[in-house]
């Protein structure tokens, strides 16, 4: 598993890509932490690159967007596709997290 | 049949899944050539998206029942998973035997996500998806220091006929004796 941020006023994207499981999770949690610690409010993380994800990495996501959310802020989720998108139409964060196309970085 | 043996930790993941993923694809072959054996006429419906959908089912299953015996299975100790993917009558079987702790069944509970995004679960969903992806659930505990815990499941390909009631709640998992199973096995290799 790769991520990358980007960070743009109050806007942060954070791309995953490859697999978001037991495995990997973890490494992820340390940015996870960062992102509500620092407040970021509008929080976008692009799945567009994630090939696997299982119940672990769902849990990652949906702790970040729990906290982000009782800090005042947003998360949304898209490029979600494949495998990671017959997991969240199962738990139905396809309509919670809003999962859709990439948003642009607003300027 | 398929045969895969890997130690029971997480590292191997990513192998497991690999394999599961390529044998959906074989096993359909198979499936489809069969049919048109028996049939000359038979031409299989094929649907990209329905196929691509079927092994997203399948993996995620598979994914969550690795993870169990990885994390949960072998918490106390180390062994191997051995892994038995073959066609079944319309479908998909995969095993899974490990010789770690057993799974307490009636414990298990699963549930469906619930409606408000904050009361959403960080854990725990692993079953669930199991049980929803997979159209049969049985789960065998070990009787014996020799005989493993068995888990098997079994996929129906959606144009089989054999696709069973899809709803996780009426769907239980079921305790499978042995000897049943080692009857059904040689059936479906036959």
């Amino acid at each position: 598993m790769n991520f990358t941020r980007i960070d743009h006023d109050h806007q942060t994207v954070l791309r995953i890509e490859g697999e978001l499981d037991a495995n990997t999770a973890p490494e992820l949690r340390p940015l996870l932490d960062a992102l509500v610690a620092e407040n970021r409010r509008r929080v976008t993380v692009d799945l567009s690159a994630l090939r696997l994800i299982d119940s672990s990495g769902v849990g990652a996501l949906v702790s970040l967007y729990k906290r982000v959310r009782a800090a005042g802020g947003a998360v949304q989720i898209s490029g979600v596709r494949d495998q990671p998108l017959a997991i969240f139409k199962l738990l139905r964060l396809d309509a919670v997290f809003s999962v859709g196309e990439i948003p642009a970085v607003q300027n | 049949m398929i045969r895969l043996a890997v130690p029971g930790t997480l590292l191997y993941r990513s192998l497991v899944l690999r394999v599961v993923a390529s044998s959906c694809k074989l096993v359909r072959c198979a499936s489809e050539l069969q049919e048109a054996s028996h049939a000359p006429s038979y031409s299989a419906p094929s649907s990209s998206v329905l196929e691509a959908e079927f092994d997203a089912q399948v993996v995620s299953a598979i994914s969550e029942a690795f993870n169990n015996i990885a994390i949960h299975g072998y918490r106390h100790s180390k062994g191997d998973v051995q892994i038995e993917i073959s066609p079944t009558k319309g479908g998909i079987a995969v095993c899974m035997m490990d010789h770690g702790v057993t799974f307490d069944v009636t414990r298990a509970t699963p549930k469906p996500p619930p409606n408000e995004p904050d009361q959403l679960p960080e854990s725990g969903m692993g079953l669930f998806i199991i049980q929803s992806f997979m159209d049969e659930v049985f789960y065998s505990p070990s009787t014996s220091p020799e005989s493993p815990n068995t888990l098997r499941l079994i996929k129906y390909f959606p144009d089989s006929g054999s696709v069973s009631d899809k709803s996780a709640t009426s769907r239980v998992m079921g305790y499978e004796p042995a000897n049943e199973r080692g009857q059904e096995r040689a059936r479906d290799e036959k």
